[in-house]
């Protein structure tokens, strides 16, 4: 660490970071506007960044957390791969998700600003592919290998002096099942990074290359400096949380997550040494994802305000054992990484509730949640491909009830429209709504799963990859647990139970039922406020039964006036198969 | 017509008020402390003490127009409704799931927005429409009696109808309101299928209940004004602002009262525009910079620029451009600002890392500024102005509000330290940095949507606006910069200066390769008329300007873009050029256009206005505005009026005829940008300027509500009615 900086640039540093994340957030802004795919478009699967010659990151907007650690990790891996030529007007596309993305849906461009025949600093566009091919719609599946996620992309050219490499181009649009998204999201995607380049040349010209070349050191040690005062705030000392995966979706044994971490002045170490072997099936994530996890955990114990760059990153060290579940290594499939990237940040959140409770939730629904589907569409006669994930609840906090129905943690992707979806895709929605009584109990208790059934115009293939099926989210502090993920066909007849990872065919017109998980309560219940209790009853979200059996609060008071006006809505009352 | 008009803004802080003589154009202007727990206290005191002014009677007045904030602070506050809503059963909640989001990435204590009914009062109705309005599920009427029996008696009488894919079919929201009017007595109703037409049940649903949620409260408010003006023997009508800039007549605010939301800003704009106007501007893009925050809007082709999807009660410059959720959605025309924490009383704080930072906090009026001498110790953005002479100690307030120059010293004095450097390179520092985030929301204003800022000139107003102006036309290129006389009164004046307007958007999906010329004409010509039974009866005729508009995307882009659908009949090579304008305005706003791709229309949008009073301006004043410290007394406004037209417009820029150098009334030491001292700056009395003057940056020019800093590259030029016109040399 150098010496503090020098007085005038603590005076105008601010002003070079205004710059800086502007320049990302109207990349942001161009990729989402002309994007193609719902995923992107609506639900903001993307991330957008600066990074510098050296390929530190300089600046990024996103709205994902789980993309805190990808581009971090992904851009200079590929540049250190990608072995050919790059010159001006040059953009290089990968998606070997080994390399730092969660998995091969994840498809990066990066652009150099070239400078004397020398890149100055990269543009990169990262953004989620509804799909690149492989064995199941939506490419992620329950799957042994990577080989059958679909199409691996190792860094390659595809844009030459501004021009589309139409070979390259061809090659991916031929292996995916959604080429008119595919090539619109990828264009989108390239005005992004032009965008990027060309607010990059303007600063430079505007201020000239040595001080943009100063300003970037002056940025990454300042937010260095802060990273630094902020974890003086934690507690010194090591503390460690183990949690499990249900199983692996390819065997029943549960997959086994532990984090040890040790904060010291100008560190924090997550050492995962401890955690499972990479299995063969889609749960294993790369050192992206599971920097993501780290990062994500830190940043909510800290101030923050802080920027997101390299001085950030400088501060976590992530120990991990290469060929493990959090770090995998080829040819382990990754499509389904995202839920161990979500085990593992809220097993880190556990660690750190130990040490600083005030500021800790209970366990959140606690998984993805991947859906996706696919089919020739009836109304038109061609392959569609679709891909969403869905909320659930968040854990009770100390004095706040938790957060029906929402995404949380490194996940916050939008639900697409009921309107949007039906009137784009072949299915149709039955309910969208809360679950009832799906709460972790506690004196604060955890917020409602959500419940979204769907029924289908023609036959299609229906994946579901995620967790907490079988281990319900946990409560905090004597909180109680939360009802788990159920996955239910025909929920209103034979109700099928469907465990937490799974692909099937599903005939037109059949039901599939999603019932996201709750989350855990923090506290003991029997200090939650009476009053709270009654106005759950009367607005539906606790039923009167479980108010007196686990609350132990009597309501006397008639159902309330929702309950009457849709007799039979209370979906817990079909799935006690 | 001969007559008195007056206009009436309330605000955060205070209320303001301007009366016109419209015959001769001369005005009184007032401000009052606003009354936030019965807005309609201040509303009052304001009129009676204009017309107490004025020497005449409610009676003259042949209208009252009023922007009022009563349904913004009845969303914000959660003191609007109670009101119930109707859905499709099995999508009753669809308020609260919202978008599923968290607006706050790292805050493990963050929350949703509650939502405006409660969920005991959302009713699930069984129905279902199929996505092109097919009936899947007629609409089984005893679920919605046995709805309407719980409302009944529960007492709501507001009650908001959203019913899957009603946008596309609205029969059964259009029953559903039959049955809950036999059922309730009483009942208004909102109905998704007319507040908001559009495809996306969440966004919809959000308007349609924000309307059923506002509505009682701005009838009640509503109310109370009109039995008031009533009492004092008023004839006239009572005119609102909407959210789109135009006026409705109270009883037509009624009907869609959701549409008042955002009225304080809209009449802002609408002053802005009238400026532009006048110094025959066309293209301008408006810095508001108050006390708290800057608002950066734009008038694009003499129309100031809306936006058809906002939030409210969303945080203010949460500085990502796609984090949002933080907010409601509402759905209808509004002027599109871009809004970030950076005000005159913006603190300036150092952060754990060692560098400056300026607001969001704000000092407000309460202590305020270290400058104002009640007890504020923060430097904030104003301490850095006074600091540095741009503003005078005596400037605020025509000078009947003295500034404590010294505290704003010592303030900075202990920011410098703690920094190491001096006092004048914190305060320099302190402007930099507020710069630089206004200069970051105006290049998301202009160059993020592909408009260059050389083609624009920026109208400065707001209390700080006109300092800080002549630093966003260097950093980005304006043509000009122009400040309007009345930058402290801007939003009451700007009422005078509107027309009643509606602007009406429905849903039309159709491939514009494939579509019937015919079948967008007719609905075109459906839609207008539409709109035009919205217009107050008394503004229905008359020569009204009508645009029309489609919103247009690329097959499978969910995102569209407006562009406009000139007069005439619509026929294919009208549909051809349509695509072909949104094939550049695609190139223009996102990098690149698809020319071969197919595209797809998802709105038809008509705008109908009728046309903008002609207000007579003052050529010379011998003005006095309240003395903020006692802001209760009103000072009259006695100017000598020149109808507008007398000069003719675009003589700001004009020739040299008339042309007179301005004599400086005194100087103080101030900083100029690039210096390294203070200097002697020459300073001029607004009051004394004249049409024609013309003088040299470096200048400051104290006006009553605001300084002026003209920066030492610019020419600063009087117009007509005494329009400030910054040109860099």
């Amino acid at each position: 660490m150098t010496g503090p900086l020098a007085p005038t640039d603590a005076l105008r540093l601010e002003i070079f970071r205004h710059a800086l994340v502007g320049i990302t957030d109207e990349m942001s802004v161009t990729l989402r506007k002309a994007a193609y795919s719902t995923n992107i478009k609506t639900r903001l699967d993307f991330s957008c960044s600066l990074f510098d010659s050296r390929a530190r990151t300089i600046a990024q907007s996103f709205a994902q957390p789980i993309h805190l650690g990808t581009l971090a990790t992904f851009v200079p891996a590929i540049l250190a791969t990608y072995d050919g030529p790059l010159e001006a007007g040059d953009a290089i596309l990968c998606n070997q998700g080994h390399l730092g993305g969660l998995h091969l849906n994840d498809v990066c461009l990066v652009a150099p600003l070239m400078i004397d025949g020398e890149p100055f600093a990269y543009a990169v566009a990262m953004a989620h592919h509804v799909d690149v091919g492989g064995g199941t719609p939506g490419s992620i599946g329950l799957h042994r290998e990577q080989y059958q996620e679909g199409l691996i992309i190792p860094p390659v050219r595809v844009l030459h002096d501004g021009v589309i490499d139409r070979s390259v181009l061809a090659m991916l649009l031929e292996n995916v099942r959604s080429p008119r998204e595919a090539e619109g999201d990828l264009r989108a995607q390239l005005g992004s990074v032009s965008v990027g380049l060309r607010r990059f040349s303007e600063l430079i010209a505007e201020r000239g290359r040595p001080a943009v070349r100063r300003g970037i050191d002056d940025l990454l040690e300042y937010t260095h400096r802060r990273s630094v005062a902020a974890i003086a705030h934690l507690p010194r000392g090591t503390i460690e949380a183990t949690d499990y995966l249900d199983d692996d979706g390819m065997t029943d044994e549960p997959v086994k997550i532990t984090a040890r971490i040790t904060i010291t002045d100008e560190k924090v170490t997550f050492d995962l040494t401890g955690c499972d072997a990479q299995r063969p099936s889609s749960i294993n994530t790369t050192r992206g994802g599971t920097l993501s996890a780290c990062a994500y955990a830190l940043r909510c114990q800290i101030d923050p305000d802080l920027p997101i760059n390299d001085g950030f990153y400088q501060v976590i060290d992530v120990i991990t054992t290469p060929g493990s579940v959090v770090d995998s290594v080829r040819p382990a499939a990754i499509g389904a990484g995202a839920d161990t990237v979500g085990r593992l940040t809220e097993t880190c959140l556990r660690a750190f509730a130990t040490v600083l409770p005030e500021l800790a939730a209970a366990d959140s629904k606690g998984s993805m949640m991947n859906i996706s589907f696919g089919g020739v569409d009836p109304r038109t006669g061609r392959y569609f491909v679709y891909y969403e994930t869905q909320a659930g609840g968040y854990g009770g906090r100390s004095g706040l009830d938790g957060i029906d129905a929402i995404q949380p943690h490194v996940q916050n992707t939008e639900n697409a429209p009921i309107e949007e979806t039906e009137s784009n895709y072949p299915v149709r929605f039955l309910r969208y709504e809360l679950v009832p009584d799906s709460e972790g109990p506690g004196r604060w208790r955890g917020g409602l799963g959500l419940r979204r059934d769907y029924v289908f115009e023609g036959d299609v293939t229906f994946s579901v990859m995620t967790e907490r099926v079988r281990f319900a989210p946990q409560g905090l502090f004597g909180g109680g647990p939360a009802r788990s993920n159920h996955f239910l066909r025909d929920p209103g007849g034979k109700a099928d139970r469907f465990p937490a990872k799974f692909t099937i065919a599903l005939r037109g017109g059949e039901v599939m039922s999603l019932q996201t998980a709750g989350g855990g309560g923090y506290g003991d219940v029997r200090d939650r406020d009476p009053d709270l209790v009654r106005a759950d009853v009367a607005a539906g979200r606790i039923s009167p039964q479980r108010a007196r059996e686990v609350y132990a609060v009597a309501v006397d008071s008639p159902p309330s006036a929702a309950e009457r006006a849709t007799p039979g809505s209370d979906p817990t009352t079909e799935i006690q198969s | 017509m001969s007559g008195f008009r007056v206009a009436i803004d309330i605000g955060g802080t205070f209320t303001d008020v301007v009366l016109i003589d419209t015959e001769s154009g001369e005005r009184w202007t007032g401000k009052v402390l606003s009354t936030p727990h019965d807005p309609s206290e201040g509303f009052f005191r304001a009129l009676d003490i204009a017309l107490e002014l004025a020497g005449v009677q409610i009676g003259a007045c042949r209208s009252v127009l009023h922007a009022t904030t009563v349904a913004t602070n009845a969303v914000l506050t959660r003191t609007g409704g109670p009101a119930a809503l109707l859905a499709t059963d099995g999508f009753r909640d669809v308020l609260e799931i919202a978008r599923q989001i968290r607006h706050d990435l790292y805050d493990l204590r963050t929350t949703k927005p509650l939502p405006l009914v409660a969920r005991e009062w959302a009713f699930g109705i069984r129905e279902r429409l199929r996505y092109d309005g097919s009936v899947l599920l007629p609409l089984d009427e005893d679920s919605v009696r046995e709805a309407a029996a719980q409302i009944r008696a529960s007492g709501i009488r507001s009650v908001a109808v959203c019913l899957l894919h009603a946008y596309v079919n609205p029969t059964h929201e259009q029953r559903v309101a039959e049955i809950l009017r036999d059922e309730i007595p009483g009942v208004s109703i909102s109905l998704s299928s007319v507040i908001a037409p559009e495809m996306r049940e969440y966004p919809r649903a959000s308007t349609t209940v924000a309307n059923a949620y506002v509505g009682p409260v701005v009838g009640s408010y509503i109310a109370s004004i009109e039995a008031g003006l009533r009492d004092r023997g008023a004839s006239s009508g009572l005119w609102l602002m909407k959210s789109n800039g135009g006026l409705a007549t109270a009883a037509t605010a009624l009907e869609r009262p959701v549409e008042i939301i955002e009225s304080g800003p809209a009449a802002g704009l609408a002053a802005a525009s009238h400026y532009a106007a006048l110094v025959g501007s066309r293209d301008v893009v408006t810095l508001d910079m108050g006390g708290t925050t800057a608002k950066v809007g734009m008038i694009d082709d003499g129309e100031s620029l809306q936006t058809t999807a906002w939030e409210i009660g969303s945080s203010a410059g949460s500085g990502s451009a796609v984090a949002h959720g933080s907010g409601l959605p509402i759905l209808g025309s509004v002027m599109d600002l871009v809004e970030i924490g950076a005000g005159g009383g913006s603190i300036a704080w150092i952060d754990p890392g060692g560098i400056l930072r300026v607001g969001p906090r704000s000092a407000g009026a309460d202590p305020g500024p270290a400058c104002y001498g009640r007890g504020g110790t923060e430097p904030t953005v104003t301490d850095a102005n006074v600091f540095l002479g741009r503003i005078g100690a005596t400037s605020m307030a025509g000078g009947r509000l003295s500034l404590d120059g010294a505290a704003a010293a010592a303030a900075i004095a202990r920011l410098a330290d703690r920094l190491g450097v001096s006092s004048l390179d914190a305060a320099v520092a302190i402007l930099d940095v507020a710069d630089s985030a206004m200069i970051q929301a105006t290049r998301l204003m202009t160059i993020r949507r592909g408009l260059d800022p050389h083609g624009y000139d920026l109208i400065a107003f707001g209390g700080a606006g006109p300092l800080h102006a002549c630093r966003q036309a260097t950093a980005l290129g304006f043509r000009s910069v122009i400040i309007p006389p009345d930058a402290g009164v801007l939003s009451a004046f700007g009422l005078l200066a509107s027309a009643p307007r509606v602007d009406h958007r429905v849903a039309f999906r159709r491939r514009i390769d494939v579509v019937d010329p015919a079948e967008v004409s007719a609905t075109l010509d459906r839609i207008e008329a539409e709109a035009i039974a919205r217009l107050p009866p008394e503004a229905r005729g008359g020569d009204l300007r009508r645009d029309r508009a489609a919103d247009i995307r690329y097959v499978g882009q969910s995102w569209d873009l407006r562009v406009a659908i000139p007069g005439g009949v619509f026929d294919a090579a009208a549909a051809a050029r349509l695509r072909a304008d949104f094939d550049a305005a695609h190139e223009r706003t996102h990098g690149y256009a698809a020319p071969t791709a197919l595209v797809e229309m998802v709105h038809l949008a008509i705008s109908v206005a009728a046309p903008r009073p002609g207000i007579a301006d003052r050529a010379v004043a011998d003005r006095a505005v309240a003395d903020r410290a006692v802001a209760d007394r009103a000072v009259a406004d006695r100017a000598v009026a020149a109808p507008v037209g007398a000069a003719p417009v675009g003589a700001a820029a004009g020739g040299d005829e008339g042309q007179r150098t301005a004599r400086p009334s005194g100087s103080r030491p101030a900083f100029v940008d690039d210096g390294i001292l203070l200097v002697e700056v020459p300073v001029y009395r607004f009051n004394g300027l004249r049409e024609g003057d013309t003088l040299a940056g470096p200048a400051l020019i104290d006006g009553d509500d605001s300084t002026t800093f003209v920066a030492g590259p610019f020419d600063c030029r009087v117009g007509p009615h005494r329009v400030l016109h910054l040109v860099a040399r």
